[in-house]
């Protein structure tokens, strides 16, 4: 594991992903950027504002090869809504990293399973494999959303797809009118959907990433269909 | 009433106002201003005005019982669980909430059904405390510990629960030993790692409630998150660097986690370490059964024959307290059993 220590960061930059997720990147004030394995979070202390608020996690979106530590946030309430009104050159303390949300690279095939902004640490883990043209690397995603808005990192999903031919995903839109012209599944990841997809699959672990609704009900489809609870790992968004 | 705020009410008054002030709210348990006779009459009436005392809340059940719960209205309206638990001993144990709600959604849960609504400041979570050290002056008492295993997961509000453990622990202030505060965590291990590195004197519980990956993962989300072995492992590694006793607490649920071999896997898991393991009658909330007192009786043997330190909280008269997760939403009093034990004698 990598020591985790408190370290000041600048805002860089800030990407929009959708009307409601951005991506803050930062570099640190001074010294190195932190070393961590792809999937993994930092804790964002806002430090400058005057109402300091409690500190949240936020899993890692870049990859560990990349020149900013980047954080893909959702605006939901208080603190995620303040990070999105952060401004280049905000300082924050970024602790971390943190959690063992970390494939092994023994692991030669992978599902994923992502729900809403649960994607973060994923793009991060893609990302990665790009990096190590890990192009023995079998992964099926399966990335769920309510709409099509919703969806974020399209572009940089499809880049990867086409970067590595292990790469599958498969998006479910879980409150979207059916488009004929659209593949994707319009339905919540269930067993007939895990059947349709993973039956050839053979052995793999499951790695799973969203809220705590979204991934007990994940691990329980998997579970009944008989997945050994070691090959089930997970990170909450709590 | 927000307890960091009080500095800048009295922006403008001399600076030994503070700390007079701060006597009044912790020391003398003053719930008027009035009672602050050290105070000018304008500065009483302004912080009346500016930062009033009174604490709105219900309470179910008087001093005398061996528990007394109440329910305490926030600012914005949302209401927490807290309760007192008053021992033979003469210790006087709060039990505080740390969030409205629990976004951690375990399934023997009533407080994880209703998901996270907001998390506590810590001045909300002293709050509760406070209350009932008023409730208990009268009677010349006061609060001898802390433990948090109310309603939601400390963890899940790091900054807020460890500020709050600063202020009760204030010698200037509630001035509640550290030894005496208990924090309850169904198992973050970040927050465990970071608890560590705190160097305090204050006490660590674990929910368990099952030695193997698969029920645990059954009843507690979290346990997704990582393996029991991963788990113990972090919990290691704050016993090693503190030197500190860990309170293991099981909740004993029939059919599900109270089978001979679940006895021997946790007494093969806790044997040799600084432990200590408290097994919790569970109060049913609907989905699942107690354990019989049979069940939770051979679990205490399997333990003591194994050289683990066993306490047990049976299931007495009306509802019990037991432990994150187990506090009632009923709103009615209930009675403690006699035997019973909290993480703070730890
Ligand atoms: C390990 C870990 C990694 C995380 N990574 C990310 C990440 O990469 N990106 C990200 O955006 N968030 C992530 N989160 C969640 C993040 O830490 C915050 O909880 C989130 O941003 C909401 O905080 P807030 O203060 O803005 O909202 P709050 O004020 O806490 O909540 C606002 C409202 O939203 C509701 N709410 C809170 N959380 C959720 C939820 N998950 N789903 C639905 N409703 C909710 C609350 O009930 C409330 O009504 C992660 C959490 C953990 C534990
Ligand atoms: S048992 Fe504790 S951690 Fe679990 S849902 Fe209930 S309050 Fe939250």
């Amino acid at each position: 594991m990598i020591p985790s220590e408190d370290t000041i960061y600048r805002l860089d930059h800030v990407t929009r992903e959708s009307p409601e997720v951005l991506t803050l990147s930062f570099a640190p004030e001074a010294g190195e950027l932190m070393q961590f394995h792809a999937g993994q979070y930092v804790y964002v202390d806002m430090i400058e504002r005057p109402k300091r608020l409690p500190s949240r996690p936020y899993s890692i979106s870049s990859s560990p090869s990349d020149a900013f530590v980047s954080v893909s946030v959702k605006k939901l309430g208080a603190f995620s809504g303040a990070l999105h009104e952060l401004t280049p050159g905000s300082r924050v303390i970024l602790r971390g990293p943190a959690g063992n949300f970390i494939p092994q690279p023994s692991m030669k095939k992978l599902v994923f399973i992502a729900g809403g902004i649960g994607i973060a640490p994923f793009l991060s883990i893609l990302k990665g494999f790009v990096g190590r043209n890990a192009q023995d690397q079998e992964v099926l995603l399966f990335y769920s959303n309510k709409r099509r808005e919703d969806i974020v990192f399209f572009g940089e999903l499809q880049g990867i797809t086409q970067a590595l031919r292990g790469v599958r995903i498969v998006y479910c839109l879980t409150q979207q009118e059916e488009k004929a012209d659209e593949a994707g599944e319009y339905r919540r990841f269930d067993g007939s959907m895990l059947k349709q997809y993973c039956s050839k699959f053979g052995m793999q672990d499951y790695f799973l990433c969203g809220s705590v609704p979204f991934v007990t009900e994940t691990s329980q489809v998997l579970e009944h269909a008989g997945v050994l609870c070691q090959r089930i790992h997970a990170e909450l968004f709590y | 009433m927000d307890f960091t705020q009080i500095g800048e009410v009295l922006e403008g008054e001399p600076k030994y106002r503070l700390a007079q002030a701060k006597r009044g709210i912790f020391v003398d348990l003053v719930e008027d201003w009035e009672q602050v006779t050290a105070f000018p009459k304008a500065l009483r009436a302004r912080l009346a005005v500016d930062f009033p005392l009174p604490i709105e809340a219900q309470t179910f059940g008087d001093t005398k019982m061996t528990a007394v719960k109440a329910l305490i209205r926030l600012s914005d309206g949302k209401r927490i669980e807290t309760v007192l638990m008053r021992h033979t001993d003469g210790r006087n144990t709060v039990c505080v909430s740390s969030q409205v709600g629990c976004p951690m959604a375990c399934a023997f849960c009533a407080t994880g059904k209703m998901s996270l609504l907001r998390s506590l400041s810590a001045s909300e979570i002293v709050l509760q405390v406070l209350f009932f050290a008023r409730l208990l002056k009268p009677e010349g008492e006061r609060v001898s510990g802390v433990v948090f295993m109310g309603m939601g997961e400390p963890f899940a509000n790091y900054d807020n629960a460890l500020a709050a453990v600063r202020m009760l622990n204030d010698h200037d202030g509630l001035n509640i030993g550290a030894r005496h505060i208990s924090i309850s965590t169904c198992g973050i291990l970040e927050g465990i790692r970071r608890f560590t590195s705190e160097a305090l004197q204050v006490n660590l519980a674990i929910s368990l409630h099952a030695p193997d990956d698969k029920t645990r993962r059954e009843l507690m989300p979290v346990a997704r998150t990582h393996t029991v072995l991963e788990l113990l492992a972090v919990v290691d590694e704050y016993i090693a660097q503190t030197k500190r006793k860990v309170m293991f607490e099981y909740l004993m649920i029939g059919g599900k986690n109270d089978a001979d071999e679940q006895a021997h896997a946790l007494a093969k898991l806790m044997q040799g370490k600084l432990c200590m393991v408290n097994l919790i009658a569970y109060n049913s909330t609907g989905v699942f059964v107690p354990a019989t007192r049979e069940r939770m009786v051979f679990f205490k043997t399997v333990l003591e024959q194994a050289g683990v330190p066993v306490t047990v909280r049976f299931r007495h008269g009306r509802e019990v307290k037991g432990a994150c997760g187990q506090l009632l939403t009923k709103e009615d009093a209930y009675v403690l059993p006699s035997d019973v034990t909290d993480a703070a004698s730890v």
